[in-house]
This record gives structure tokens, sequence and C-alpha cells, in this order.
């Protein structure tokens, strides 16, 4: 899988990382350093542990990450689970984290296939 | 090359700040920090961080907290803030701004986007960094000027009045912690600390009436009469009269200040004091301290009249009223800072001067813009400095440069009106947009400053200034001092220079001759026979006589004296002999001297050659060739400036370009000649170019066998001479001609003893211009073909 076939298949805009970040090699990089990054791992025990601040600011680094990155998909589900965690609120819904984990494990996978 | 700015990159997600640092690229050094207690932990052990990109939303300090910090301890004036962050909020932006951040980059990164703010941040604050330099500098001069004036008037008093040596600086010490501790009691007398700096400077002339009191007054051991002591009164009045009548304004502040305190510093709260009477508040401010530290230093000194009291004497006796009596508020100040009193004059007796930390804070107060508006005084100081530096920039036709190596910015500021664009800032990071230096020129440029260090800071180079939109360009002499941090490790900070025209800027090497001046003969002939192949000019004269001396090989003077001026061409002594003040003063200096024709750069070097008092001459007429300074060499750019270049390899005569250059010289020559060598391209065909050129050498060496030294003989075309001869009568002109023409027929040509070549000459005597002579000459001369080996006049 090429890196805009990756961007297809994970929901990503392609084009518009590309034009930011100004060429290929560097987007390619960045995109395999997600995989060590352990933001939405972070994520998940914070809210297993009920610590509010620091999941709701992992959800906002996180969605801060899939901006820079053009994660397009993973970026809308972590700012919904960001407004709702916002002031440190109990996180209610646990929906919203299984939809972000979901799109986490999606992108893994897909890095994995990346050539 | 240059030095590297140096980020903080402060964001908590590893990713992030990995994309920051790619898309900025090897041009900054990055430190990084994964919250804003870790920041706040660099920012104090690093020193040269340059800028800081600032997310919001972190564990342990949020980035408000980092700004937070940053305000308490002033960082933020030094250090730019560009904030990071998803969070787009109207409010979080106008807080960060608030909080003092130059710049704001919103999520998703855009690798054009954050470039550009950084470099504008860095540019900003760079331009903010030379302004507060320069603001700190000249507050600074300014205030060390004023501070030796009134030094220097108040120990004209003291030394009139016997008084204690360091009775100034007593009072002005106490006057400045009352006012200090004053201000924080109260805010009814609403004083800056520029009022507290300005009323204890003025102090210091608060007794400058005693001038005009007689010696036996002042100096009097015991009680004075009535009449002595009304005597004494009037140096309040008489000290108020002389700043009164001083030649400045009166609303000068310092002046005003001090009039007020020369006045009214015996008077007292109830009244009872002299020269007025006045009452309470009626006394201002600073006469009313000024009073309290008076007589605290005077209890606490040994006077003519008295011995000491120790502090707590002195303190008690003026609480109780028995120096007569004070402001109840100044009393407080008195006893709160009495402590701090006893301690700062101990220390000023110590040696200890405050005025340079009082500055600074005076500086740092103005830039915080903290002050209330009699700040005036100090902004019109600015001013007045900006008007007086571009005044005197504008008067040596300077063309300013400020170079700052973190940001590569290059401004020029031009006082001469002679740039298409006049003043502007340069980006040299800017590789396409930057045009006003070539890209070879801006490399060596950098490259010498950077390798300048803090004692040897000085390059000067020529630069071409370029405005390629109108096609305007122009060589400078660039001078440049480059600015090194006084850090114990210093670091490289940029530079400042000016742009001169060439021709003013010429440096000449360094004389291998012995401080003293003393040489022999001997060695003073071989020095000169190698300057003589640096300067057009090297002579020795005897300046009280007016006579050149000449000097034999073997460093014995010559009998024949000539006199020194006529080769400056003007007819007459010169009018600012140098070398007369130099024989005076045993000494080297350097002049311009014009001539009718061409500048020449002249220095003057006093000698004792065998004991005998002389001065050596060297002049260097003035060109496109310059010398070079850099990393403490020198070197020449064009070396062809010496006679070598002009002589013609093959002959040994002049090349044609002599002729040209030097023609207003050789206007002056009598008479003028064409020799052409016949059928010349017959022999170079049949015996080949080596014989050909023996030829040319051979006929040159015969011409110039006959003719004087001071004749020139130029090769004009291929088989083509020209010469020129000064000093000829009338009648010898056509026989030395004819003796060439015979000469070149006769003469063996070494090697080549079977070709005899033959001149044909044409020669015009007494004419003017030499183009017009050359164009004669040459007609005759063809005339003279006609027979061959033939004299036509």
């Amino acid at each position: 899988m090429n890196l805009e076939e990756f961007y297809a298949q994970i929901g990503g805009d392609y084009a518009d990382t590309l034009q930011r970040l100004c060429n290929e090699n560097m987007v390619k990089k960045f995109v395999k350093k997600y995989q060590d990054d352990p933001t939405c791992a972070d994520l998940h025990n914070a809210v297993l542990q009920q610590d509010w601040e620091a999941a709701f600011r992992g959800a906002h680094t996180l969605k801060g990450v899939a901006q820079n990155l053009g994660f397009e998909r993973l970026y809308q589900v972590s700012a919904v689970l960001t407004e709702a965690m916002r002031g440190e609120k109990p996180l209610e819904d646990r929906s919203l984290l299984d939809a972000v984990e979901q799109q986490d494990a999606a992108i893994r996978r897909a890095i994995s296939e990346l050539e | 090359m240059k030095e590297k700015s140096t980020i903080l990159i402060v964001d908590d997600s590893e990713l992030n700040r990995t994309i920051l640092a790619d898309i900025l690229g090897d041009e900054y050094n990055f430190i990084e920090a994964e919250n804003g207690a870790r920041a706040i932990e660099l920012l104090r052990t690093h020193t040269d961080i340059d800028l800081i990109l600032l997310d919001m939303v972190m564990p342990e300090m949020n980035g408000f907290d980092v700004l937070t910090a940053m305000n308490n301890n002033r960082q933020i004036e030094d250090i730019p803030v560009v904030m990071i962050s998803a969070e787009n909020g109207i409010e979080h932006i106008e807080r960060a701004y608030d909080l003092g951040v130059t710049d704001y980059i919103s999520r998703p990164f855009d690798r054009m986007v954050v470039r550009r703010r950084v470099v504008n941040a860095l540019i900003l604050a760079a331009k903010q960094k030379r302004l507060m330099r320069l603001a700190a500098e000249q507050i600074y001069e300014k205030e060390k000027i004023s501070d030796l004036m009134i030094n220097i008037f108040s120990h004209i008093v003291e030394f009139r009045n016997g008084e204690s040596g360091p009775h100034v600086l007593h009072i002005r010490t106490i006057t400045e912690v009352l006012l200090s501790r004053l201000v924080q009691k109260t805010d009814r007398y609403s004083l800056t600390q520029e009022d507290i700096q300005l009323i204890s400077s003025a102090s210091a002339l608060h007794d400058i009436g005693k001038v005009s009191i007689p010696d036996e007054i002042i100096n009097k051991p015991g009680k004075l009469t009535k009449e002595e002591f009304e005597i004494m009164k009037s140096h309040t009045t008489v000290g108020a009269d002389i700043l009164h009548d001083l030649p400045f304004s009166n609303e000068e502040p310092l002046l005003k200040t001090a009039y007020e305190i020369a006045r009214w510093h015996h008077e007292r709260y109830d009244g009872r004091g002299y020269p007025d009477g006045l009452t309470g508040e009626e006394i201002p401010i600073a006469a009313q301290v000024v009073s309290v530290a008076d007589v605290y230093d005077a209890l606490t000194s040994v006077r003519c009249y008295k011995s000491a009291y120790d502090h707590e004497t002195a303190l008690r006796m003026i609480v109780n009223g028995e120096c007569g009596m004070f402001n109840p508020l100044l009393l407080e100040c008195l006893l709160d800072a009495s402590l701090q009193i006893r301690e700062r004059l101990r220390e000023a007796n110590e040696g200890y001067m405050h005025s340079t930390a009082h500055t600074q804070q005076l500086s740092t107060e103005m830039m915080l813009k903290q002050a209330t508006p009699q700040v005036g005084r100090s902004i019109q100081a600015l001013e007045t400095e900006r008007i007086k530096t571009d005044f005197f920039a504008k008067q040596s036709c300077g063309i300013q440069f400020d170079y700052d190596a973190a940001t590569r910015t290059i401004s020029v500021t031009d006082h001469t009106d002679t740039l298409p664009f006049g003043s502007r800032l340069y980006d040299a990071t800017d590789t396409e947009k930057f045009t006003i230096f070539s890209k070879d020129d801006l490399h060596r440029l950098e490259n010498a400053l950077y390798v300048t260090t803090r004692d040897a800071p000085d390059v000067s180079m020529p630069i071409t200034l370029r405005f390629p939109e109108n096609g305007w360009e122009h060589e400078y002499m660039l001078a440049a001092r480059a600015l090194w941090s006084s850090d114990a490790k210093p670091r490289y900070l940029g530079a400042v220079g000016q742009f001169r025209e060439m021709q003013t800027d010429i440096m000449l090497p360094e004389m291998a001759l012995p401080d003293s001046g003393a040489v022999t003969g001997r060695q003073l002939a071989d020095s000169m026979q190698g300057m003589s192949r640096i300067f057009d000019v090297v002579r020795l004269v005897d300046p009280k006589r007016g006579e050149i001396l000449q000097l034999n090989a073997d460093g014995t003077f010559s009998d024949r004296v000539l006199p020194c001026s006529p080769v400056w061409n003007h007819g007459k002594r010169c009018s600012r002999c140098i070398s007369c003040r130099c024989m005076e003063d045993k000494t080297h200096m350097s002049k311009l001297e014009l001539t009718n024709e061409c500048a020449y750069q002249l220095i003057s070097r006093y000698l004792l050659v065998d004991g005998r008092e002389c001065v050596l001459e060297l002049g260097s007429r003035l060109s496109d060739s310059v010398w070079v300074t850099s990393g403490g060499r020198q070197f020449r750019l064009d070396a062809s400036h010496g006679e070598d270049f002009y002589l013609d390899p093959v002959t040994g005569a002049y090349g044609r370009r002599y002729l040209e250059d030097q023609q207003p010289e050789l206007e002056k020559a009598e008479a003028l000649a064409v020799i052409d060598i016949d059928n010349f391209k017959e022999i170079n065909d049949e015996y080949g170019h080596l014989a050909g050129d023996a030829v040319l050498r051979h006929v040159a060496n015969v011409i110039l066998a006959r003719v004087n030294t001071a004749d020139t003989l130029v090769r004009y075309g291929g088989d083509e001479f020209v010469l020129l001869l000064s000093h000829i009568p009338a009648e010898k002109f056509r026989s030395t001609l004819e003796r060439i023409r015979g000469a070149v027929y006769t003469t063996e040509i070494p090697q080549y003893e079977n070709i005899h070549p033959t001149v044909s000459i044409g020669g015009v005597y007494q004419a003017h211009p030499l183009v017009e002579a050359i164009r004669r000459a040459d007609k005759l001369m063809y005339w003279a073909k006609q027979k061959r080996n033939d004299v036509q006049t």
C-alpha cells in the first residue's frame, strides 16, 4: 500500500497533508512515527482510572496530532470526545472512546501494511 | 556559518514536536519540553533561547501558566513566544496576546506558515533588542556625562569648603535612600524612579553658593558673629543665582531641581529657616529631603567647628528638633531607613558607586513603559541623541550598516540620500528577495565577521550595494565591527558598520622601521627601495629647509638638494605641511594632498638617519586600488597598481595604457615623436617572431640610451613607438631624432647580426594637446616612410 492508498483507507486527506508538509518523505516519516505515539493508550488508561483531567488532555492531544497528520476520521471522533470531557467532565458515553480506539487501531493496522 | 537561533518547542506530544522541528529544518537549534514546568526549568538553565513555540493544553503547567511565569520574571520582554494550539476559541487567542505572545499558529501545521511566522517573530525580536541596547547605551552615556559635570562642580565646592571629602557623595546617598523610602510610604509627591535619580544628582550642587563666602568665615573654628552668619546664609541665594544664570534653559529639570535645593535646603518645616522662611509643603520636596541629609551628614562628620557625633546621637538630635523642624514624614523615613543609610554610607566610603546600576534601572524602567509621563526627559535625551547621530552620520557621508546574526537581517540606513531606496531592512535568509548584496559579497562578509573575535572585531572590505529593480549599483568600502556578547564565553551577535566611498578609505601598510625612528642611511636606502614598489612617492625631506635629501645607494647623503614642494605641482610651500609638524613632534602623521590632477594619501614619518633629523614622505596616488584588512592581515585588492603594470614586457617601454592613464602628466612634454620600424612585417615573416621581438627590444634600447630618464617611451602599436621629450631645446630636437635614426641603423643586434632594421620618424615640437600631437607626428612619419630611414619634423 502506498501513502495515497493509506490515506484513502483510513479516511484522511492526503492531498492537503502533502501540501501542508511539503514532501512525501516527511509525511511518511510522521505517519510511521504515529505507531510509537502513546497518546491513545494514555487516554485509555486515564479514562479507566477516571483521571478526567488527564483524559481530557489526552483526547485534546490526540485531536491535535490527528489534525497535523491529516487523519480526518480520527480527528472527527477525538474532537467529539474532547468536547464531551471539556472542563474535566467525567465521560458518560463510553462509545465515544470506543470510536476513537477503533480509528486508532485501523490506522495502526494500515501503517503496518504501508510500503 | 551564521550562529543558529535556538528554539524551545513546548508541546506534550512528541510527535507534534518532531513535526515542528522537521518543518523548521536544520536552520535552527531545538530544545524540547514536554510540559510547562519543564519549559520553565529550561528557560532558567538555557540563556540562549531565541524563541519559544508554545502549546496551550499540557500537563503540569499549561501554556498560560508558562506565559504567566514569563511575565513575572520579565522573560516575556526578551524572548518572543509563538503560541500553537488546536484551541481556536477567540478568548484563548486574546488571553494569549494579553500575556504577551508575539504570534499565534493554529493546527494543523502548514509548513510555510510555521516557517514564516517563526522568522518574523525572530526579526521583530532582533529589532526590539537592538533598540533596547541603543536606548540603554545612550541613557548610560548621558547620565555618565551629567554625573561627571556634577562631580566636577561639587568637588570645586568641597575643595573650597575644606569639608570632609565625601560629603557630596554622602548627601547624594542619603537623599536617595530617603526618597526611596518616601515613595514606599506615600504617593503624595508622585516621584518616579527618574525623579529620585534627578534629585540625588542635583543634591551634589546644594552648597555651590559657598564659593562666594570668604575663607575666614567658612573655615572659622568658633561660633560665627551675627554679621558673619548673615554672610554665610547668603550661600543659598548666591547658589540659586549661579544656577539660574547658567546659560541653559531654566526648564532643564536637573537645573530646576538643583536651584530648588541650593536655595531652600536651609528652610525648615515650621518656617524658621532661611533665606525665604517658607513653611511646610511650600518647600519643594527635593530641598526638604536634602536638608535632612545635610544635617545628618554635618552631625556625623568632623567639621572645623565641631567633632563627629555617632549615628544614634545624630538621629536623636534631628528627631528632637535640635537642628530645626523637619517634615514628620521624612523623619519617619530617616528612622525607617537609618540602618540602610549607615550601611550605604559605609559602602560609599569604600568607593562603591551605584551609578551604573541606577542607569540600568532607569533604562529598564523606561523600556518597560512603566514610568509616568515625567519620563519625557529621557525620551527627549534619546531623541536628541538620535538627531545627533543622524547629523554626524550625514556629515561623515555615512551609510550605516547593522547586521543581526541570529535572524540574518541587515539594515542599511542612508544618511546621504544617495541610495535609491533610502533606509531599509533586508532579510538575508530570503535568497530570492535579498539582492542588496551579491551572494558572493554576503558570503564573504558573513565569513569575515564570523571569524572575528571579541578582541579583534573589525573588518573592512569592499561591498557593492545593488538595487536591481532600477539597475543601480555602487561599490563601497564597508568598515564593520562585529558585536560579541560580554559573557564569559562571548557569543557572536552581529555587526555594525559604515559604507564609505572607496577613495576615502585607503589604508596604508605598516612601515618596517623602528619606533624610535633611528636608522642608518644604509638601512633606509634599502627600505626606500622596497617602498618605492608600493608608493608612488618615496622621498626624504628636510621640511624646515624645504629641501629633498638625496640618499646614495651606499646610504650617504648626496650634496644635491632640490626644493620639496614642486612635486605637488602647486608651485608654493604646502599650506599645512605635516612633515614640519612630524619633525617638531618626532612622530608620524598622514593627510590628503591634492595636486592639479589627482589626490595623494601622504604619510610623513620622523626619522633620525645617521643622526640627521629628517622626514620620510610616502605618497600613494588614490585610485581604484585599495588595501583591505581582514583577520589582522592586509592585502592589496588590485596588485596592478605599480609601474610594472604599464610596462610592455617585450621592450621594457611603457604600454599604450600608460599614455592614456597618465595623459594629464604627459601633456607637459615639450616635444613628441612617432617612431615606426620599416618593413617590420617582412622581418617577422622572414626571421620569425623571436627575431621580431629582438628587433623591437633593440629599437627601444637604442632610443632609451639617447634620451633623458625624464623622457617617456611608449610602445604605441605593434611596431610603432611614441617618444615624449620633456626638456629639450628646439634646436636639439631634430638632431636627437636623427641620432636615434642613425643608431638604429648602425648598431648590430646581438644574435641577429644579419638583420638591419631602419626606422622612420615623424616629430613635432610644442604641439598640444597630446592626441593632436600624435596625429600630426603620425602624418609626418608617413611622409618619412616614403623614403624610409628618414626623419620629418
